[in-house]
């Protein structure tokens, strides 16, 4: 892992050999272990390693300033130069962007307030490829021994690549003074659990750090489910009362926070945008984005090394504000949030932490005060179909469920849904303990009128 | 680079390796995005790596680093090893390949124009000349220009002796304009679908679309959807174009034919296949008008190469044959466990750093006969479907709904109304059985379809999928709707 000082001294280097007018540089890379297994043995045992530079150059001339960005893997003084090169050539040969706006001064939107050492972990630093054989090891054996079948997989990552396949970013650094850098580890897994029947459990965890891991816990609650799930029986389409678990409550939340963009908003999609200070929602919903939550730790500033405000986003049923990044601050004459994706980029604001706040309780607490209801375990395939009014469709996956007088009674088959995030949130009957999932910070939910389409087929 | 490999491989093989490749690469990429008259990205990036792919003891293990030395080679050779005797430990049976000719050959995608020394300008003004096209109409409130260009000089050494020198151009186009009125919001896109279309190819895949030239119809067409009618809903036939024929192929054959996936290897991740083992060679897909081939020696497609990442020579083979399922696309170490002592040659990596899974080539329709035209005339009561929109497809890519831009509803044999939003839902089998005709060569066009994430770390590769327009009889068209309970 890059230390501050190391990523610092890169920087600068990097810096130092631009002509531009102005000049950031972004570290990213690292190294990322990845183990995914099926059929109850390993299929796959990587590791990759690599470092990643990316420059981006603004040109300006005659009030007018043109732009463009290139990337290296090469940490040498030549490959610095030849990026750097590379960005200025592509600045030039462009037209003026109307939509640059000046890189960012140090502290320019506030500082972030966290810990300095990030969340990197050392101990899960050094983990080695005997201790992810052994974790995966713990949902396979007993799998084996009860005729399921385990798949899955284990990423354990330092620096800026996780399994998305992306270089991500470390630090980042401009002529203007701006530096930032934020050490991370990351620890991913998933298993699914596959019952001979074809029904299927699952299970999944992310963090920081691998003591936190419990991947036979994992293992366990993945196969409780596939083999609950077995002789599922259709519901009917229709509207329904569910009990929504953490991860699909995380999936439906993270596309409700596209509407919080001031960019999707000026675009004109985003209904929710429409009507900012109106009580939508019971007080009991509240939303926010803040990725220095105890439970997230991610890195606190954005794609141009803007700090990523705590901002809240609906209070007690009420939609407060939007995400800007620093373009759209500069046309609205607002601060920045710290929401741009590295530049230059015409992408909308992108959450960086949701937080949907909760109350007390869990999944089978919601169970219990259910009378007739659906456990949904897993949002899957989830997209818009309308945008602008936030409806989003998709599939449940893994593990769905009737409850009738606060139990359990049996399995279902898999079904599409349909639902306007925003009747989701109007829904909401109860709320669990908020829990880490998905990226996102969210409470179990019991929601009523959520719709079934059919079953899938 | 041939010295260089020679000592990984050596050092794999030191350490306990059975079998070790590796793949060197040196690629370059470039991005321009404009929008709404502005160039809203222009990256130009180099990546040069390398991965050590190994068995030992029976399992896999791949590491990846840029330190080309001999020492760097050497750690992550070893390292690899290390991998792959941690995953012996969980072993059911140990790994076997199936074999395969060891390679010494060099092959390169035919390029024209180097699409690296078109000036930066002269691309960004064209997306620009473009954006002014789209925007010409009022109602159209963003406009989305893409060009993508990509280089690679990839080497591959194996322990069995290949040595393979591959060098792959890909060039790719698309652009979008998005009208809003007070109705909703409707886009249309140009060539195809909102990521356009790529190409193995130089700089002349881009100049061969009229790409100014049609943005004023791109653009007039979404401001006429606001008006349109709703599509209609019912049991009708369906006449899907050729770029969402290509789209239905890529989901509904191409990715479920991918072996790893039908083996359960993807449950956790991209998903299964229904298109189980059982199934080879008795399965009645489509009708008998559907052959369906995976092809890498396709020219100019997306998913052409002349050797996979295991070393594998590129060859074209049947998936579905006369409407029966007859194939997969493998690998040495799938092809196996389906009885076939050679794999077809679908193994790749998105980059050097990742380790190969098996992915689609050219996955297309054979053409029929006939034209779009005489296709519709035919056609008594239907709805003809044009460019992807939207893709829901469950995990077994059994059951799906598929969303178009534009649609014309057809009565009569002629084209009556436009309709807006269409959309059509069913199953695989189900469709593809009740496909009666396609139409022919002349209209037969290999798309591109970028993107298509697959593994963990997730790797992005597109793929080239080949089709005419095409009839599917009596198919559930127009949105399903929840009944309240």
């Amino acid at each position: 892992m890059i230390s501050r000082q190391e990523a610092r001294a890169l920087i600068e280097r990097a810096l130092r050999v631009s002509r531009a007018t102005e000049t950031e540089i972004t570290v990213g890379g690292g190294s990322l272990a990845a183990l995914r297994f099926a059929e109850n043995h390993i299929v796959q045992n990587t590791e990759q390693s690599w470092p990643h530079v990316s420059v981006r150059v603004g040109l300006r001339s005659g009030g007018k300033w043109r732009t463009g960005r290139s990337a290296t893997e090469g940490l040498t003084s030549s490959d610095l130069r030849d990026a750097a090169h590379r960005a200025v050539a592509a600045a030039r040969q462009c037209a003026p962007s109307p939509r640059y706006v000046e890189m960012a001064y140090p502290d320019e939107a506030g500082t972030w307030v966290g810990d300095a050492r990030g969340a990197f972990d050392t101990a899960t630093a050094g983990v080695g490829p005997a201790r992810c054989a052994h974790e995966v090891a713990e949902i396979v054996l007993p799998s084996r021994r009860l005729g399921l079948s385990a798949s899955g997989q284990l990423s354990v990552g330092q620096g800026g690549i996780t399994n998305h396949g992306n270089p991500g970013i470390i630090a980042v650094g401009n002529s203007r003074g701006l530096f930032q850098y934020y050490p991370v580890t990351n620890v991913s897994m998933s298993c699914t659990v596959q019952h001979e029947t074809g029904v299927t459990g699952w299970a999944s965890v992310t963090g920081h750090r691998m003591s936190d891991l419990d991947s036979a816990a994992l293992g366990r609650r993945a196969r409780r489910l596939a083999l609950a799930g077995v002789d599922p029986i259709e519901l009917p389409a229709g509207s329904h009362t569910v009990v929504l678990e953490p991860a699909a409550v995380a999936s439906l939340v993270w596309l409700l926070m596209a509407g919080f963009s001031r960019q999707r908003f000026d675009a004109g999609r985003s209904a929710i945008g429409e009507r900012l200070g109106e009580r939508l929602f019971g007080p009991h919903v509240t939303l926010l984005d803040d990725p220095l939550h105890p439970l997230l730790q991610s890195r606190p500033f954005d794609g141009e090394g803007v700090p990523t405000q705590r901002i809240e986003l609906i209070r007690m049923g009420v939609p407060k504000g939007f995400m800007y990044h620093r373009y759209s601050a500069k046309l609205h004459n607002v601060t920045p949030t710290g929401h741009s994706a590295a530049q230059p980029s015409g992408a909308p604001e992108a959450a960086r932490g949701p937080v949907l706040l909760g109350e007390d309780g869990t999944t089978e607490d919601l169970v219990r005060g259910t009378r007739r209801g659906v456990l949904v375990t897993r949002l899957w395939g989830n997209h818009f179909v309308d945008v602008r009014n936030h409806v989003v469709e998709g599939r449940t996956r893994d593990g769905l469920f009737a409850i009738e007088d606060g139990e359990r009674t049996g399995a279902l088959k898999n079904m599409r849904y349909r639902v306007s995030l925003i009747d989701v949130l109007r829904g909401i009957e109860a709320m669990g303990t908020p829990i880490r999932s998905g990226g996102a910070v969210v409470p179990p939910l019991r929601v009523n009128g959520f719709v079934f389409m059919g079953a899938d087929r | 680079m041939k010295d260089l490999a020679a000592f990984a491989l050596d050092s794999a093989v030191k350490a306990g390796a059975s079998y070790a490749d590796i793949r060197l690469i040196d690629a370059r990429h470039q991005s321009i995005s404009t929008n709404n008259g502005d160039v809203t990205q222009v990256e130009d990036g180099r990546s040069q790596g390398f991965g050590v792919r190994v068995l030992a003891d029976g399992a896999w293990g791949f590491a990846a680093s840029t330190s080309l030395t001999n020492d760097g080679v050497a750690e992550v050779a070893t390292r690899a090893v290390a991998l792959a005797k941690a995953s012996a430990l969980l072993a059911i049976e140990p790994v076997e390949l199936a074999g395969s000719a060891a390679h010494q050959a060099e092959w390169s995608s035919p390029v024209q124009e180097d699409p690296f020394r078109v000036g930066l300008d002269e691309k960004t003004a064209l997306l620009l000349r473009i954006d002014r096209a789209l925007r010409s109409r009022s109602e159209i409130q963003s406009a989305d220009g893409r060009m993508t260009f990509s280089h690679e000089l990839k080497h591959f050494g194996s322990t069995e002796g290949a040595w393979i020198i591959q060098e792959r151009t890909v060039s790719g186009v698309g652009y979008s304009a998005t009208a809003v009125g007070p109705a909703g919001v409707q886009t249309r896109s140009y060539p195809s679908g909102p990521w356009g279309t790529q190409a193995t190819g130089g700089y002349e895949f881009i100049r061969q679309w009229p790409l100014v030239a049609a943005a004023d119809r791109v653009a007039g067409e979404a401001v006429s959807l606001l008006e349109a009618a709703p599509c209609p809903s019912g049991e009708l036939d369906l006449i899907l174009d050729s770029s969402q024929v290509a789209r239905q192929v890529r989901e509904t054959c191409g990715v479920p034919t991918e072996l790893d996936r039908v083996l359960g290897w993807e449950s956790n991740g991209a998903g299964g296949s229904f298109l189980s083992t059982d199934k080879l060679a008795t399965y009645r897909f489509g009708s008998d008008a559907v052959t369906l081939v995976a092809d890498p020696t396709a020219p100019g497609g997306l998913g052409s190469y002349g050797f996979d990442d295991e070393g594998v020579a590129a060859a074209r083979w049947d998936l579905v044959r006369s409407g029966t399922l007859v194939g997969y696309l493998t690998s040495r170490q799938t092809a196996p466990l389906v009885g076939q002592s050679r794999s077809q040659g679908a193994c790749r990596a998105a980059s050097w750093a990742d380790v190969p899974l098996v992915r689609m080539t050219n996955v297309s329709l054979e053409p029929g006969e006939g034209s779009l035209e005489d296709l519709v005339a035919d056609t008594k009561r239907g709805v003809l479907m044009e460019a992807s929109r939207a893709t829901a497809v469950d995990g077994l890519r059994y059951g799906f709904r598929f969303g178009c831009e534009l649609g014309w509803e057809i009565e009569n044999g002629r084209r009556k109304r436009l309709v807006r939003n269409p959309s059509y839902s069913g199953n695989t089998p189900g469709l593809w059985r009740s496909c009666d005709h396609i139409c022919g060569r002349e209209e037969w066009r290999l798309w591109g379809i970028p993107g298509g994430r697959k593994g963990v770390p997730s790797q992005t590769l597109g793929s080239g999928h080949g089709a005419s327009p095409a009839r599917f009889r009596s198919v559930r068209v127009g949105p399903t709707r929840g009944r309240k309970r």
